[in-house]
């Protein structure tokens, strides 16, 4: 039962809690919410607000201005705008900076007129923070500046693939590369018509192979892309990457670079290196003919001579010819055009040989070999340190040849001791692995009396000798081979006793 | 070419020895030297001698031996052989006083030619040295005061000048002046002339 003074009371309490119901549901809104009077006096204002200002309850600033809460700056712009909402009779949305703990921090307000019977008596506000959307915004546009930048800058065309609707978003670079236009749309057919006719199959197969749900993913290639518009042919390398869902390929997205100029580049080396080849084979053959010039024009002057002075006995009519030195003349010269005859045959041998093909030769086997010939040649009989590397690659080279070569140098080295009359003849041989190259080192070293400072530096001249007799191949043959093949002789500058020589050769590829 | 020495220094046995033959068949003694070090060392020029040098010799080069030669005072006149026509080597061996430069193969008379330039040449130094002996010989045994009125007088200066030059007597240069004569046994003031200049004599 209810007594009559229980009714109004009821009123109020049912009046109370509704007020209650609104101050809870405008207090937990996530935004700022006030309501201004005409003169901008705040009249209502839910907890976020209060408390962006410092403030615990609403009921703590109502009554204020802007002019008293905020800072002189932002309460004349934010009257500013209430003025015109009042004005205009119209919202507003504005994004405008608020003082939170001292930093200025950016919240996006409505602001909207409020009448009552038709009449405008005050502004009703909502705002709310925008700072971290602004940050992102800004940090999006300055990563998408430095994307602009690195593109700009390394000439990467990018392209996105979507692979299931078939459309390609394609970048500047990548429509500039193709001729195609910026609205243009673009399709894998596009791209497959700009790829060179030779390269087209290669392509597809890489492609195709990236899209294997089985593998990485992974989308390397390089072809040739062809403008459509002017026919410029441009060596581009790709990097790209499938993206798998469901086990489907649903996504490439990658990275294409210009490498014309390096594709040129290398094009030009390459051709460069072969005419490097081209020189250093005439430069073989121009230091052989300058040996077979100087080997046969020793004994050519000799015959010469002898035979102008038989022919002068002969011809002198005031005594007569001595026979013993007549046939010393003769005799003479016919022992030098045998020298002649050894000197071309022996010359002949070698250039044959260097004209052989080549294989795939151990050294080690073929300094053993050498070894074999050097004491079959009479050139045996010394003390041997042999150090070979085991397990050596093998090198590519014509058998021969290079067993002559080394043949050479062993004559050499033994011509040497047996001339100084060295009492313990010792030659040491070593093949190894040049460190860090992919080269082989062979050194030959022997106990002579070693070379002068002079000699060492002569004895590679195509005219240089130091055996009066010497037929021997020259060393500048045996160097011209050795760095035809990409390797290099030398002696060792005075590290005595004795000669060293080394020879370089590459491993075969 | 009597009395005419050729030295061969040559590093090959062939070459040495059909030289030999040559050079005997023109009545030239030959001697042989198979390098340059041993060729100096037993090196003794003639009057009338030159010697035959390969450029190119195990050891000792020819321009070596043409430099050590210089070095050591010994006039002798080379004659380079060398396998291949070196320009630069042969103008600069040239220009240190080779008589000739010649390429193997050589031909026989090209090189007697040569020969027996050197040999003209070798004369014409033993010659010059020879009269350049005996006038620093003679100039040496004139008084300081000889020597001085023989520098003025192969300068054309007369006795009156000479006189007045030294601060003595016309008399006493004429005494001078007829030592001089005595001693260096000249006849003319053009043969004194000569001496003075062969001798060395400055005034």
């Amino acid at each position: 039962m209810s007594t009559p003074a229980e009714k109004p009371e009821r009123v109020v309490d049912d009046r109370n809690l509704r007020e209650h119901y609104l101050r809870a549901l405008i207090d937990n809104i996530p935004f700022l919410v006030w309501l201004k009077d005409e003169n901008g006096r705040l009249v209502a204002v839910n907890r976020p607000f209060a408390e962006s200002c410092g403030y615990t309850s609403g009921a703590q600033i109502e009554g204020l201005s802007d002019f008293d809460i905020w800072p002189a700056d932002l309460a004349e712009a934010y009257r500013a705008d209430d003025q015109a909402v009042l004005t205009s009779g119209r919202s507003r949305i504005v994004e405008e900076p608020l003082e939170r703990d001292g930093d200025r921090v950016w919240y996006e307000t409505y602001k909207s007129p409020v009448s009552v019977n038709g009449r405008v008596i005050g502004t009703v506000g909502f705002s709310r923070d925008v700072t971290p959307r602004r940050e992102a915004i800004a940090e999006l546009r300055s990563s998408e500046e430095r994307l602009r930048l690195a593109k700009t800058s390394s000439n990467l065309g990018i392209f996105d693939h979507d692979i299931v609707s078939d459309k390609i978003i394609w970048d500047e670079r990548m429509r500039e590369i193709w001729g195609v236009g910026p609205d243009e749309p673009v399709s894998y057919a596009t791209f497959m018509d700009g790829v060179h006719p030779d390269d087209r199959a290669a392509t597809q197969a890489t492609v195709r192979k990236a899209m294997n749900p089985g593998g990485s993913g992974e989308y390397c290639v390089e072809y040739r892309a062809i403008n459509r518009i002017d026919g410029k042919v441009r060596h581009v390398a790709v990097n790209g990457q499938v993206f798998f869902e469901a086990g489907q390929a649903v996504r490439l997205v990658g990275t294409l670079r210009d490498i014309s100029a390096q594709v040129h580049l290398s094009r030009e080396l390459r051709e460069r290196r072969s005419e490097m080849e081209l020189l250093v084979k005439r430069q073989v053959a121009a230091q052989t003919a300058a040996a077979i010039a100087h080997e046969l024009n020793q004994p050519l002057a000799s015959i010469s001579v002898y035979s102008e002075a038989a022919l002068r006995m002969l011809r002198d009519s005031t005594k007569n010819p001595d026979p013993a030195k007549l046939q010393r003349a003769l005799e003479g010269a016919v022992e030098q055009a045998q020298r002649a005859g050894r000197t071309l045959h022996e010359l002949l041998d070698f250039l044959h040989k260097g004209e052989a093909v080549s294989e795939l030769v151990d050294l080690n086997e073929v300094v053993c070999e050498a070894l074999t010939i050097a004491t079959e040649n009479g050139y045996g009989g010394f003390r041997l340190l042999l150090e070979l590397e085991p397990d050596l690659p093998p090198v590519r080279a014509n058998r021969l040849q290079l067993q002559k070569i080394l043949v050479n140098l062993l004559h050499n080295s033994v011509d040497a001791m047996r001339g100084a009359e060295v009492p313990a003849e010792t030659l040491t041989i070593t093949v190894q692995t040049l460190t860090g190259q992919d080269m082989a080192q062979v050194t030959v070293q022997d106990n002579g009396p070693g070379l002068g400072a002079e000699t060492a530096v002569r004895i590679f001249e195509p005219f240089f000798t130091t055996k009066p007799e010497g037929v021997g191949l020259g060393l500048a043959i045996s160097r011209a081979l050795v760095e035809a093949h990409g390797g290099q002789l030398w002696i060792e500058p005075k590290t005595g006793p004795g000669a060293t020589f080394h020879f370089t050769w590459p491993f075969a590829s | 070419m009597n009395g005419a020495t050729v030295f061969v220094v040559d590093d090959d046995r062939a070459v040495r020895d059909s030289l030999t033959l040559l050079l005997e068949q023109e009545d030239i003694v030959v001697e042989v030297f198979a390098g340059a070090e041993s060729f100096l060392a037993a090196c003794r020029p003639t009057s009338k001698s030159c010697a035959i040098v390969d450029l190119r010799m195990p050891g000792m080069s020819g321009m070596q031996l043409q430099a050590e030669l210089s070095k050591r005072g010994i006039l002798l006149p080379l004659i380079f052989l060398t396998g291949h026509g070196d320009i630069p080597t042969s103008v600069r061996a040239i220009k240190a006083g080779a008589v000739d430069f010649l390429t193997k193969p050589i031909m026989g008379s090209e090189l007697l030619t040569s020969v027996k330039a050197a040999l003209r040449e070798s004369e014409r130094m033993s010659m010059q040295a020879e009269a350049s002996q005996t006038a620093t010989a003679s100039i040496a045994s004139l008084t300081e005061r000889e020597r001085e009125v023989m520098a003025l007088a192969v300068e054309g200066l007369p006795n009156k000048e000479i006189a007045r030059h030294l601060g003595i007597s016309h008399r006493t240069v004429e005494i001078h002046k007829a030592r001089i004569m005595h001693k260096t046994g000249a006849d003319t003031l053009l043969d004194l002339a000569r001496i003075a200049d062969a001798g060395g004599l400055r005034p």
